[in-house]
């Protein structure tokens, strides 16, 4: 789960995820190179290097498209959270994928000349101010930069020496990549290619895309929050019997960090619903052999002291809580990760809900 | 509480319902690309039905260097005028220079869409040789048609006679870029309503070479004015660098 870096850390799940990832790249290129050439033959067949190049460029903006979906499809219904486990080797195929589309284009388009293919790449623009002249080329080119870096910076090496906060920033700016590569279409292919196909599926996949984010934002924000009293730091956050059993509930306090409150066996804990790891929102996971475990890739916390069991040294702050009745009460401010909290503690058998 | 959906924890045994929704989600998922991908395929524009030989075979004519590097043959009774360019994105000037007005014989493979023809000359030594005879032979006489406006595509006749197919557009603006300022012959090709496609060899008004002008409109659907000749089975239009636009 942390600390010893090895390449990649394989598990069952991960090959399988791969296996069908792979495949599904394979099924996807075979699809539009065998069906183009068996509907484009002889004097009218398309050249094979532009077939590759369609294929790969079609193939890593769907890529892209189905990586920004799983996220908020994770948050809407939580069986979607399998396809979210190994997403990094997802990205780093789509980035796989994008490379042979730029090197096709840098080889058939911009080699065979009088200039270095670089710089044909990147001088050769005609108008900034035409929708019809725009050299959508540099879009693409910013766009496989930010892909690049992300798959440089992908493992966990990288996360854990960047920071998490830096770290998940750089990722997010995937969400420019596939902006510019909405327009790289849009100001490319689609300037020649007429058919409203085209245009269906790349702004639909955009609409999509923006539509489930918006779908998931909505979700988080309808969330319980509830505010402080101004005489006492403890904050009602509702009672025992509306958490079950190994779940927890999240509490957003105004101006604060999202608290897990978690309930398992006649106890509860409440410690900060993000995961040290890339984020993930502990508070939607569960207790598994006592341990806090994130819903995201599976790292794992103790309840009463947001440590890691051993040998993982990850730290969570964690939050004074106790119970009244069956009203939980936390005090929202944070102590320091890892720092021991006794739980508080109820009458399991007495639940009446 | 029994009936909690399924937590699903990456290094552990998948959840049975969950494993259920799976099986059926991702290859539902892959499916749905997969069909995409076919549907993108199948909507591709037509790419046209340039050809190119892959064999090199002998070639006889008389060299013209002006405005473009040329190679007039008789076929059947009738001049046919074929553009030369050399292998990659280059022009033939310097491989014909010395033969204007010649009759050679070159070796070379043959390009050719909508009845215009190219010729690309082979890279062994043997490309281009004087003879069979050595007389000096005047080139075609030029006929003026006149100041006619056109529109259509600015294109790089290499690739799109057959070098790549499809050779125009938006993508492949910069390849046609690359040609022309290479020495390839800059055209234009119109395309009337049954698809027929008739094609210009372009030069400036003064009957010379033309490029850095047509740069900023390759590969885009674009308006020309100029005045219109004829020379053999060649239509040349001098172009006014001014009157170039988007339609
Ligand atoms: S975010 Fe990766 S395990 Fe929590």
């Amino acid at each position: 789960m942390s600390h010893q870096y090895v390449t990649v850390q394989w598990n069952r799940h991960k090959r399988i995820y791969d296996l069908l990832l792979g495949a599904g790249v394979v099924l996807f290129l075979a699809a539009f190179m065998i069906g183009s050439l068996l509907l484009w033959r002889g004097d009218a067949a398309i050249s094979a290097p532009i077939l590759i190049i369609r294929a790969t460029g079609v193939c890593a903006f769907t890529m892209l498209t189905l990586i920004l979906a799983i996220g908020p499809l994770a948050r809407l219904d939580r069986r979607f959270l399998p396809l979210l486990y190994n997403r990094r080797h997802f990205g780093v195929a789509t980035f796989v994928v994008a490379a042979a589309h730029a090197a096709l284009n840098l080889l058939f388009y911009h080699g065979f000349g009088s200039v270095n293919p670089l710089v044909s790449l990147l001088t050769n623009s005609a108008s900034f101010t035409s929708l019809t002249a725009f050299p959508f080329e540099l879009l693409g080119v910013v766009a496989f930069a930010i892909l690049f870096v992300m798959a440089a910076t992908s493992h966990d090496f990288w996360l854990r020496n960047l920071s998490p906060v830096v770290w998940k920033s750089l990722h997010l700016l995937v969400y420019v990549a596939y902006g510019l590569l909405v327009l790289h279409v849009v100001l490319g292919a689609m300037q020649t290619e007429r058919s409203p196909v085209y245009p269906a599926l790349v702004l639909g996949s955009l609409a999509i895309i923006v539509i489930l984010h918006l779908l998931a934002g909505l979700r988080e924000n309808t969330r319980p929050s509830t505010s402080t009293t101004p005489d006492t730091p403890w904050v009602r956050i509702g009672t025992v019997d509306e958490i079950p059993d190994r779940e927890a509930k999240i509490v957003c306090l105004a101006g604060r960090e999202r608290i897990a409150v978690f309930r398992y066996d006649g106890r509860v804990s409440a410690v900060s619903n993000v995961c040290a790891h890339q984020a993930g929102p502990l508070g939607e996971g569960r207790v598994v052999d006592g341990c806090i475990t994130c819903p995201w890739h599976g790292y794992q916390y103790l309840p009463d002291t947001g440590t890691s069991p051993p040998p993982y040294t990850e730290t969570i702050p964690t939050y004074a809580v106790r119970i009244e009745g069956r009203d939980i009460y936390v005090n929202p401010a944070p102590n320091p990760p890892g720092t021991p909290v006794e739980p508080a503690r109820f009458e399991e058998h007495t639940t009446d809900a | 509480m029994p009936d909690r959906p399924d937590f699903y924890v990456g290094y552990l045994a998948v959840p049975p319902r969950l494993r259920r929704f799976l099986v059926i989600a991702v290859p539902l998922l892959v499916v749905a690309s997969v069909v995409t991908a076919a549907v993108v395929a199948r909507m591709q524009r037509d790419p046209g039905l340039g050809t190119w030989t892959s064999e090199a075979t002998s070639y006889v004519g008389v060299v013209g260097l002006a405005p473009y590097p040329m190679l007039f043959a008789e076929e059947n009774g009738a001049t046919r005028t074929y553009l030369l360019v050399r292998e990659g994105k280059f022009g033939a000037r310097d491989a014909v220079q010395a033969f204007d007005g010649r009759e050679v014989t070159v070796r070379a493979t043959r390009l050719e869409r909508g009845g215009r023809a190219m010729l690309e000359l082979v890279t062994s030594d043997d490309a281009v040789v004087p003879g069979p005879s050595s007389a000096r032979v005047a080139s075609p006489v030029i006929q003026a048609l006149g100041r006619t406006t056109l529109e259509g595509e600015i294109i790089d006749p290499k690739c799109y006679l057959g070098a790549m197919k499809p050779g125009s557009g938006k993508a492949h603006r910069a390849c046609a870029t690359l040609c022309i300022r290479g020495g390839i012959p800059p055209m234009f090709v119109t395309i009337d309503d049954t698809g027929a496609e008739t094609f210009y060899l372009l030069t400036d008004p003064h009957g010379d070479p033309i490029v850095e002008p047509l740069v900023p409109f390759i590969g885009e659907p674009v308006r020309v004015t100029g005045d219109l000749a004829r020379r053999a089975d060649l239509l040349v239009l001098a172009v006014d660098p001014t009157s170039i636009g988007r339609p």
